[in-house]
Formats: C-alpha cells, sequence, structure tokens
C-alpha cells in the first residue's frame, strides 16, 4: 500500500522519519510530499533531518530536501554554546557523529578559540611612575629659578631707575623716617636728638641759615666721610665737634638738616650752649663719660630749651649704652647711615 | 590607587593591553601610542581608581583611544561576510599556518567584533564585564561573539586549513 502522507500525517512521518522507523516506501512517500510541499523542509531542517539523515536515509534520498547550509544555523548556535562552556560537548557530539561536514564545521568552531600568545610592551619602562616627591623637587627647583629671575629682572628695572641710577636721596630715604637700629638688635632703641649746629654757622661757605634745597647727596661720598670719621674717631678720639668740622659730613648735615627737619632746624639755631653738647660728645667718644643716653637727652634739651619730644622729632640719633656688659657703645647715625665706637674695646 | 600599586599594573598588564591594541590596530607605533595615552590616564586618575578596577578601567580607556584612532585612520577591512560563507569540501593542507590564517580572519572581522572575542578569550571576560569595557549590553556581546566565532569559522573553513 502506498503510503498517503499528507498535510495532516506530515508531523507522525516527520517523527517516524526521526525515530528510524519508517522503511524505505514510507520514506519515499515522505520524500515526494516534501517535494510538493516545500515550505515544510525549512521546519524539518531544525529538528529533525539530522536524525533522519543519520537513521533513515540511508540512501541519501531525503538528503535532496537539505539546502547546502542545512541545519547550519542551529549547529552554529550549538557549537558556539559548547565553545561558550553554555553547553556539554556531549550535546555536540550526538549531532556531529555522523556527519562529515559538521565535523568539519567543528573543528573549524574549536580553532576559532584564540590561544593566549605572549606580547610584550616594548617600552614598559617609560610606563613606571616615581614617588611624587621627585615632582615636588622639580616644582621647588622651578619656582627658586623663577624667583631668581624675578630678582634679576627687578635689580635691572631699579637700576635703570634715574634717582637710584645717579644719587641717594636723603631726603626721601625711608629709613630716615624709621630709623633702623644699629647693629645689634638686643639694644635698646636709641633715643633721637637733634644736633645742634657748631658756633650757629655752618662751615660750608654756601650754606647760610637760609634752608638748602633738597639735595642729592651721593652715597658713595658719606660712606667715605663716615669712614673716615670712624678712622678719626679711633685714633685720636677727638670731639665730635672737632670731627664734624674736619670733614665734610658737617657739610651734609648742615645741608641736609633744614631739609629734613625745617622746625628743629630752626630749633636748633636757638641753642645757647653748644659749648656744652661738645663736651659731652667728647667725653663720650674719648671714653671718660659714663652719662647714659637719657643723660645726652636731658642735656641736649636743658641747652635748648626743647622738650624730649621735640627732640625726638630729629633725624640724627646719637646713643650711649654705658651699662653693656662689653662696654659701652657709642655710636652716631646721620639719616641712614651710622658710626658706632665702642670705647671698651680702646 | 598608589605609586607602587600603579607600576605593579604596569607589571600585570600592560602586555595585555598591548597584545589586544596591536592585535586590533595591527599598527605597532599606533597600539604603542594608544598604550601609552591609556596609561598615562590611568596615572592622571590613580587617585580615584582602585587597584582592583583597575585593570577593567584601562582596557575601557585604551578601548576607547583605539577606537578614536581607528576612526581618524578608518583603516579596518570588514570581513566579506559572503565569501566567508562559503564551504569548502577540501579540507586537510596541514601545511598551512592555522595561525596566520586565524590572524587574517581576525583582523576581517568588523572591529567590535575583533574586541569582543579577544577580550574574552584573551582575557577570560564575563559578557558584562565586556560590556562595561565596550559599551555594550551582555545580550549584544554574546551575539557578537557568536557573530566573530562563525566568520571565524567559516573563514578557516575557507581556506581548507582544517582537517
Amino acid at each position: 500500500m502506498k503510503e498517503q502522507v499528507n498535510i495532516g500525517n506530515i508531523g507522525w512521518y516527520l517523527l517516524q522519519a526521526q525515530e528510524g522507523n519508517l522503511d524505505v516506501q514510507a520514506m519515499d512517500a515522505l520524500c515526494s510530499f516534501l517535494e510538493q510541499h516545500p515550505e515544510l523542509v525549512p521546519e524539518t531542517e531544525q529538528s529533525l533531518v539530522p536524525e533522519m539523515d543519520a537513521k533513515s536515509d540511508s540512501e541519501g534520498k531525503f538528503a535532496r530536501f537539505r539546502k547546502e547550509d542545512f541545519g547550519l544555523n542551529a549547529f552554529d548556535t550549538l557549537a558556539v554554546s559548547v565553545l561558550e562552556g553554555e553547553r556539554h560537548e556531549n550535546d555536540l557530539s550526538e549531532v556531529i557523529s555522523k556527519r562529515h561536514d559538521l565535523q568539519l564545521q567543528w573543528r573549524a568552531f574549536q580553532h576559532t578559540v584564540l590561544k593566549s600568545e605572549t606580547v610584550s610592551f616594548p617600552n614598559k619602562s617609560k610606563l613606571y611612575k616615581k614617588r611624587v616627591q621627585v615632582l615636588w623637587i622639580r616644582y621647588a627647583a622651578a619656582a627658586c629659578v623663577a624667583a631668581m629671575l624675578a630678582g634679576w629682572v627687578w635689580n635691572n628695572l631699579s637700576s635703570r631707575s634715574p634717582e637710584k641710577q645717579q644719587a641717594t636721596n636723603i631726603d626721601q630715604a625711608p629709613a630716615a623716617k624709621n630709623p633702623v637700629p644699629v647693629q645689634n638688635d638686643n639694644r635698646p632703641a636709641p633715643k633721637i636728638i637733634k644736633l645742634p649746629q657748631q658756633n650757629k654757622a655752618p662751615i660750608s661757605p654756601s650754606q647760610g641759615l637760609e634752608p638748602a634745597p633738597n639735595r642729592i647727596v651721593d652715597q658713595n661720598t658719606i660712606q667715605k666721610q663716615l669712614a673716615e670719621i670712624e678712622e678719626i674717631i679711633s685714633r685720636n678720639r677727638p670731639s665730635l665737634s672737632s670731627i664734624l668740622a674736619e670733614t665734610a659730613l658737617i657739610e651734609t648735615v648742615t645741608e641736609s638738616l633744614p631739609a629734613i627737619a625745617p622746625e628743629h632746624y630752626a630749633e636748633a639755631e636757638s641753642v645757647e650752649k653748644p659749648n656744652m653738647l661738645a663736651g659731652l660728645i667728647r667725653n663720650v667718644f674719648s671714653g671718660r663719660s659714663k652719662s647714659s643716653s637719657t643723660d645726652w637727652v636731658d642735656a641736649l634739651a636743658s641747652a635748648g630749651n626743647q622738650s624730649l619730644e621735640q627732640i625726638s622729632k630729629g633725624r640724627i640719633e646719637f646713643s650711649h649704652q654705658p651699662e653693656n656688659d662689653k662696654g659701652p657703645d657709642t655710636y652716631l647715625k646721620i639719616g641712614n647711615f651710622s658710626i658706632s665706637r665702642s670705647i671698651a674695646s680702646n | 590607587m598608589t605609586v607602587s600599586q600603579y607600576n605593579q599594573c604596569v607589571d600585570l598588564h600592560a602586555d595585555a593591553v598591548y597584545r589586544f591594541i596591536v592585535k586590533n590596530l595591527r599598527d605597532n607605533d599606533a597600539a604603542h601610542d594608544v598604550v601609552q595615552d591609556a596609561f598615562e590616564k590611568v596615572w592622571l586618575k590613580a587617585e580615584e581608581i582602585q587597584f582592583e578596577k583597575a585593570k577593567s578601567y584601562l582596557f575601557t580607556t585604551a578601548y576607547r583611544f583605539m577606537l578614536e584612532r581607528i576612526r581618524k585612520q578608518s583603516r579596518i577591512i570588514p570581513l566579506d561576510e559572503q565569501s566567508a560563507h562559503r564551504i569548502s569540501d577540501t579540507y586537510i593542507t596541514p601545511e598551512v599556518d592555522l595561525k596566520r590564517i586565524l590572524d587574517e580572519a581576525l583582523a576581517r572581522l568588523p572591529e567590535i567584533q575583533r574586541s569582543v572575542i579577544m577580550l574574552r578569550d584573551y582575557e577570560g571576560y564575563s559578557y558584562e564585564e565586556i560590556g562595561a569595557i565596550t559599551g555594550l549590553n551582555a545580550s549584544q556581546v554574546k551575539v557578537y561573539i557568536f557573530r566573530a566565532r562563525v566568520s571565524l569559522k567559516n573563514y578557516l573553513v575557507s581556506k581548507e586549513c582544517v582537517a
């Protein structure tokens, strides 16, 4: 009896074919039906044909309905699942055991798993980093260099200033307004007194009682004069008045004083007893006096009938410290410049 | 991440990142630059990166730098899927340098497929980890890996180098 395969029993026939229960006649009938209904082939490819092919299609008749890549999508999915560890390899073995083409596909799949290979990065040493402190040292060095450059530029700019380049203006010297303690910071701040003018008359013929205009005094000149004064003091210990008279410094003082403190200059003109001052100065520089700086101020104040407050506004400082362990120090400061003398050391 | 941990990171991962990049770019100089840039970025972010996550961050960064370079150069040759699906009936050619052909096949893969399969096979990353590096979700990664393996397989079969 010729097998009757139809749309109603095609499922049964396919199942039997998968199970290997169809004889040759039934297989022919199934193949004939599938030839007439090719739309059913894809379904069979997915589910039944591998088993049918292996068990029932011994003559290869059913293979006519396979596409060239029959079952490949399903096989690929299964194979990749096995490679990815999602399915067991036994699941695949059953499928490929009797399919030479799928065995080939499976071997190819197995080669798609990339084998670990050693590739060395050639410049790994450049990737290493050192301690961060090294960077800070670099930053610090860079900052030092920058500071040095800034200082150099500042010095250059300062040296180009006409006032600084040519001379020092005593009248505008900032330290004159805020006298700097001389030599030893531990010493008490010197009291500021105003030195009366010698004999009420300036030595310089160019001077008079009229206040001189702001005069630019060369700094080197003053330094030279101060050095000269100190040398004379150490050698002869004369009176300060004679020192001032012997040197050109008196000219500087008498020229500068009216401009620095004109009111004190006027007051100095009224001092009645310059000899008393000269005697005190001489005694101090000669080491015979043990007077304190307060005595000096008091003496000057009484000589000029001026209050201490008034005297302290002067720009000429004269300080004496007889109680110092190292010996009494005496110094004279005019404007920014000072001379000092240690009496005990002589 | 401390300085010593960063240096340890260099020891542990520099070669792997370089392999990943150079296999993708097939250009030693370019790969060198990408790796250096990636490590430089890691170094700049060292205070924010935990040592345990440094490898992932490194691969992610390197991958992005690599994409930038690829976009600039446009040098990648896409795999000819049509030809790759051809199945040959003659297989056995033991002389064929399988590795070389596999490298060829790898080079022909689209960049994303090549990247995911290398991250999977070389580094052993999970789908989720690969997704974090490449900006994909796990399902997409799985699909790309599937396509990559099928493409590689088809290329190997087409070159008749599978016995």
